[in-house]
């Protein structure tokens, strides 16, 4: 059990919160890139992508690294997308439709303000882990 | 370890059981947004009991006494499987800090007064 144990839990989850924000924001940057990947050829608009946060496992072990929570992959979401009409774009079809990102704007506030939060509630941990520390610190000092 | 306190094994123990549930407290916190996660808890307090009656009776507190880091029965389930309440674990990590900062003190006074005798009250 080492003695910098929950810095390291607390410190992960803040990686994690961080990671799942940085998704986010590049979400939001690309809300209109029709241009994201190219598909044989043809341009594919760009696809919103999603963090998948899993545990890592808890064990009261001397070795390795115990507990906290780690990004296991980042997917990319299957939502259909959208279609809008603007004939003049370089990207429209022979309709006239163009295909925009699959990106909902109020989702990506959403997880967001959630990873805010988190991120929140980590430092809270992480503090007091420190405070903890600074007392044990003055142990015999009295 | 007499001269210290006879139960200075059992505060040690204490201390020791409050760096783990910091720990386990950390990681509950740390997987909030983790689906299908339930929540831990360490448990050291029953055993506690069971060594303090083991003691009253006269005999000596066993330096083995192990916390144990269990699934958390109850709590509302979240759709995503998660079953982290972050209320619960804010007070949890208020009240665990505060009690580590009571046996800090309790501690310290112990090898104050242990001080005061090697000086020889001067």
């Amino acid at each position: 059990m080492g003695m910098f144990d929950s810095f390291h839990i607390s410190a992960s989850a803040l990686t994690s919160q961080r990671l799942r924000m940085d998704t986010v924001s590049a979400n939001i940057a690309n809300a209109q890139t029709t241009r994201g990947k190219l598909v044989d050829g043809e341009w594919q608009p760009y696809t919103r992508k999603m963090t998948v946060l899993q545990e890592a496992p808890f064990r009261k072990r001397l070795d390795a690294v115990n507990g906290g929570v780690q990004v296991s992959q980042i997917i990319e979401d299957d939502a259909p997308y959208k279609l809008a009409y603007n004939p003049n774009h370089p990207d429209a079809d022979e309709r006239g439709y163009v295909q925009m990102p699959n990106v909902d704007l109020l989702k990506e506030m959403v997880d967001l303000m959630g990873a805010t939060r988190s991120y929140e509630a980590n430092i809270a941990a992480m503090n007091a882990s420190k405070a903890m520390l600074v007392k044990a610190m003055e142990i015999g000092k009295g | 370890m007499n001269w210290i306190g006879s139960d200075y094994q059992l505060l040690k123990q204490a201390i020791n059981h409050s760096v783990l549930n910091q720990k386990v407290i950390s990681h509950n916190l740390s997987n909030i947004d983790t689906p299908n996660f339930k929540a831990k808890q360490a448990v050291f307090e029953q055993t506690l009991q069971s060594e303090m009656r083991l003691k009253l009776q006269g005999g000596r507190p066993s330096d083995s006494t192990q916390s144990k880091v269990i699934d958390r029965a109850g709590g509302a389930m979240r759709s995503d499987g998660n079953n982290v309440d972050l209320d619960y674990e804010m007070s949890e990590l208020a009240r665990n800090q505060l009690q580590y900062e009571a046996m800090m003190e309790q501690l310290n006074r112990r090898l104050g007064g242990l001080k005061s005798v090697i000086r020889g009250g001067r």
